[in-house]
């Protein structure tokens, strides 16, 4: 409680007397109404911001909505970041490989949210800023796959926002992974690293990142989800789930690029997987337990890998978005004898969850362990080996989003569409979204370098990036 | 023979308690001179609210005051997260008051206040950074008061009387989980309700006069409120009803007053004030809407002391002179530090002049209040009580002008 002090009555009555003269001082200066307060002036500490690097996958680079457009790009956290580094320094420049205004790699947009609580989506290819030449590719998982070549950003400079959708640690030193000459080579290139990189560059990433690096005053690292995103989203069926060694090894390598000469920055540990939407909304946690028809949870089913057997939903399973939406649909199904039945999907052991539809328990361990190594690594690294402050994403952002957050008075949630923070794919994010990872790292930054960088303010951007 | 004016020499406790929180200025022109110091005042007709004890020691004329009250709270806010300073819109509160006594026998007096002893009004631009908490709030009141005394010796009289009260309250604040700037929420009620006031009041000399005085609490009760929701997307519009009744009850809070009155020198009195309010009353807003979200706001107000001192000086008999100072410690935690009332420990500082034109009094009076910083500090995972984190600052000014008129005969 803010009190006056209050001494002893005779020190009363004296300052009641010289109080007695004030509003005649005040009053008289009534042009003034309001008491001022000055804003304080924003200041980066012992940072030096004049150059930002942000190294990161899809989460850096921006995607939104399922796709990355020039839009999503302005709103993602490095952006952001960037922008409230402008109250600091107004000459400084934050310069990314936009894609042409108005366009993308297509996205998501709302038709509707279904009964359960999940969006109904279609995808728009309409304005993807595609480049002349495309190749098929028939050996993508899940069947023949089209590889897009999207229009290129300026490469000299390299973009000071390395986010590259879809890139892992364990791709960092694959060479020629932004050449058209290896867009046949699945797993060995990546369109989105390609736009950066100037015409038949060989450069890996990590080669980038060091050349990027050496006009950088100071960097942020966000790595290790692309690593775990294909294969999660695929149900364990398409891409391959990481090694521990490789991600913990390959984390050292971009960061002691990036810490070269005393170089300062923020180490980001990663949110845990089952946090995002797209697992947790059908794992245990999640509106599952509602799904199952009557008290047993037995009356799920699902076929597991790696026996490819039918059994009972176990609690460490997760049914994906497609499963769930599906999810006791009325199905014909024909049996090993020739006859066709009709069995609920996922509610029969006739009609069970496909493989596709469920990152089981085993497969969830496969990719999650590696995971939590390497956020146990990293930790380590920038406590012993760099000094270096970490943004535990998980603590500070994502298991808040979950539990609920409110933010001057407007909520965010991990609620699909109205919770303002995962987008419509239900692992990346919104604007408003990065805006609160944005602040995230600001905190962190104000709080290791006596820094005053002012917050960006989530509900003043837009809900989605996607046109409206 | 006419008398305009209460006797001079009485001294008297009234009880003006005006403890912040919602409370508006002293609720007469002399009061507001005197920084509020009203429990023993027995000068002037608003004595029937503050101490219904007074008036059984009224003299045999009849009096008469009215006049008006304009109160502006304006207040600057430091947003924590923005760094940004954002200055609330002026808004002026108006306010008035008419007292009204007239004697039945010398021991048994009959009065009516009527006036306006809370509110506020708060007032922020549309679209600023705290706009989903609140974009604007207030409170308009009005008592009505009818009171009898009686005096039971010289220098003793009690008096009692019954509290009519009316209420209306808006708020309005932006939906700001929508893209669209003008999606918004607005509740409406309006409502009455009963209370009471009895006060006590002596002299224990020719100088020194003393006064205790209780008001009851009021529950307005608000029955016919009013919730509207604009501008909701179509994907929300079974969430947020175009419109749906609510219910509320809003608690204006007691006060516990004592008050001392000397006449130092013949020109000279001075008052002294000490107030309780109940507050604690006032624990959470709760709409008890019939369709939509309901809404509930925590408040826990804590009970309120306040302090005053007033001077008189009595430079003849047509002019009077006043000043008074005061102190009132704030109702509002430290957690619970919002923009719809940003209030705070007060410290103020008035004066005031009475004029006699002919036979009726002209009494202005000017109060400034000073707040001490207040600082909001929030856990955004408690979303249950949404907040925004800066500090405020406050000033609040008090202006009131008014007559007051004496007539009848002294038996």
């Amino acid at each position: 409680m803010q009190r006056f002090s209050l001494r002893s009555s005779g020190v009363i009555s004296r300052q009641i007397l010289r109080f007695a003269t004030l509003p005649l001082a005040l009053g008289a200066v009534l042009t003034s109404c309001t008491p001022d307060q000055s804003e304080p002036t924003p200041n980066a500490g012992t940072l030096d911001v004049a150059q930002y690097l942000a190294v990161g996958d899809g989460y850096t680079a921006g995607i939104s909505d399922g796709g990355l457009t020039a839009t999503s790009q302005q709103y993602a956290y490095p952006t952001l970041i960037a922008q409230q580094l402008l109250r600091i320094n107004p000459e400084g420049r934050f310069t990314q490989g936009l894609l042409p205004a108005g366009t993308g790699t297509g996205y998501l947009t709302l038709r509707g949210i279904d009964d359960r609580g999940l969006p109904q989506t279609s995808r728009v290819t309409r304005g993807r800023a595609v480049r002349g030449s495309f190749i098929a590719n028939p050996a993508a998982c899940g069947g023949a796959d089209t590889t897009f070549l999207y229009a290129q950003a300026a490469s000299s400079p390299l973009s000071q926002n390395l986010g590259v959708p879809g890139i892992g640690l364990t791709q960092i030193e694959v060479v020629g992974l932004g050449n058209t000459a290896n867009q046949g080579r699945s797993g060995s290139f990546n369109p989105y690293f390609e736009r950066l990189l100037p015409a038949n560059d060989n450069r890996t990433y990590l080669q980038a990142v060091t050349d990027a690096s050496a006009s950088a005053t100071f960097f942020t690292f966000f790595m290790g989800l692309g690593d775990a995103l294909p294969y999660v989203l695929s149900g364990g069926e398409c891409g391959t789930f990481p090694n521990a060694t490789t991600l913990n090894t390959n984390a050292k390598k971009v960061l002691d690029r990036l810490t070269t000469n005393g170089r300062q920055g923020v180490i980001a540990l990663l949110p845990t997987l089952q946090n995002l939407p797209v697992l947790r909304l059908g794992g245990k946690d999640g509106i599952r337990g509602t799904l199952t028809q009557g008290n047993s949870p037995d009356s799920i089913y699902v076929r597991s890998a790696p026996a490819n057997v039918v059994r009972a939903i176990d609690a460490g399973d997760f049914i994906l978005p497609a499963g769930l939406a599906r999810l006791g649909a009325a199905e014909q199904v024909t049996l090993p004898n020739g006859t066709t039945v009709t069995a609920r999907y996922g509610l029969s052991k006739r009609n069970p969850l496909v493989r596709r539809d469920v990152l089981d328990y085993f497969e969830f361990s496969r990719v999650n362990s590696p995971l939590i190594a390497l956020n146990t690594e990293l930790d380590r690294l920038a406590k012993t080996v760099y000094k270096l402050p970490t943004v535990n994403l998980d603590d500070e952002l994502f298991t808040q989003i979950n539990r609920r957050i409110s933010v001057n008075g407007v909520e965010y949630s991990s609620e699909p569409v109205r919770g303002n923070f995962y987008s419509l794919d239900l692992y990346s994010l919104t604007p408003r979204g990065n805006a609160l990872l944005a602040n995230t790292f600001i905190k962190v930054i104000n709080a290791r370098y006596q820094a005053n960088i002012p917050f960006v303010d989530p509900n003043t951007l837009p809900t989605t990036a996607r046109p409206q | 023979m006419t008398r305009r004016f209460l006797p001079v020499g009485f001294l008297f406790l009234s009880s003006a308690a005006l403890a912040g929180g919602f409370q508006n200025g002293p609720q007469s022109a002399r009061l507001v001179g005197l920084g509020g110091a009203a429990t023993a005042y027995a000068r002037d007709a608003s004595a029937i609210f503050y101490n219904p004890g007074i008036l059984g020691h009224l003299d045999s004329l009849t009096h008469l005051s009215f006049g008006g009250l304009g109160t502006a709270r304006n207040t600057s806010f430091l947003g924590a997260d923005s760094r940004r300073q954002t200055v609330q819109d002026f808004t002026i509160q108006p306010g008035g008051y008419f007292y009204a006594s007239h004697p039945v026998s010398d021991r048994f007096k009959v009065g009516l206040s009527i006036n306006t002893p809370f509110g506020y009004d708060t007032k922020w631009p549309g679209q600023w950074e705290g706009s989903s908490i609140v974009r604007s709030a207030s409170l308009n009141t009005v008592y009505v008061q009818p009171t009898a005394a009686f005096k039971v010796s010289e220098n003793f009289s009690v008096g009692a009387g019954f509290i009519y009260a009316y209420g209306k309250m808006k708020r309005e604040r932006g939906l700001g989980q929508y893209d669209d700037l003008g999606a918004t929420a607005r509740y409406e009620a309006s409502g009455s309700g009963l209370g009471y006031n009895v006060g006590i009041y002596g002299r224990t000399g020719d100088d020194l006069s003393f006064g205790i005085s209780y008001r009851g609490p009021v529950a307005l009760k608000m029955n016919n409120g009013k919730a509207e929701y604009t501008n909701i997307p179509a994907l929300d519009a079974s969430r947020y009803p175009a419109s749906s009744g609510f219910m509320t009850r809003l608690k204006m809070p007691s006060a516990l007053a004592v008050g001392l009155a000397d006449q130092m020198t013949k020109q000279l009195l001075v008052t002294f004030d000490f107030a309780l309010t109940g507050w604690s009353s006032n624990d959470s807003i709760n709409f008890k809407t019939d369709s939509g979200p309901q809404v509930r706001v925590g408040r826990r107000y804590e009970d309120a002391m306040s302090f005053r001192v007033g001077g008189e000086y009595t430079v003849s008999k047509d002019l009077l002179l006043r000043a008074g100072v005061s102190y009132d410690e704030t109702p509002i935690r430290d957690e619970f530090i919002s923009p719809e009332l940003p209030d705070g420990n007060r410290l103020g500082g008035s004066l005031g002049t009475s004029l006699r034109l002919n036979r009726v009094m002209l009494n202005l009076g000017y109060g400034l209040d000073v707040t001490g910083k207040r600082t909001a500090r929030v856990n955004r995972t408690q979303y249950q009580a949404p907040n925004i984190a800066g500090t405020y600052r406050t000033l609040v000014h008090t202006l009131s002008a008014g007559v007051s008129y004496s007539f009848g005969s002294k038996n």
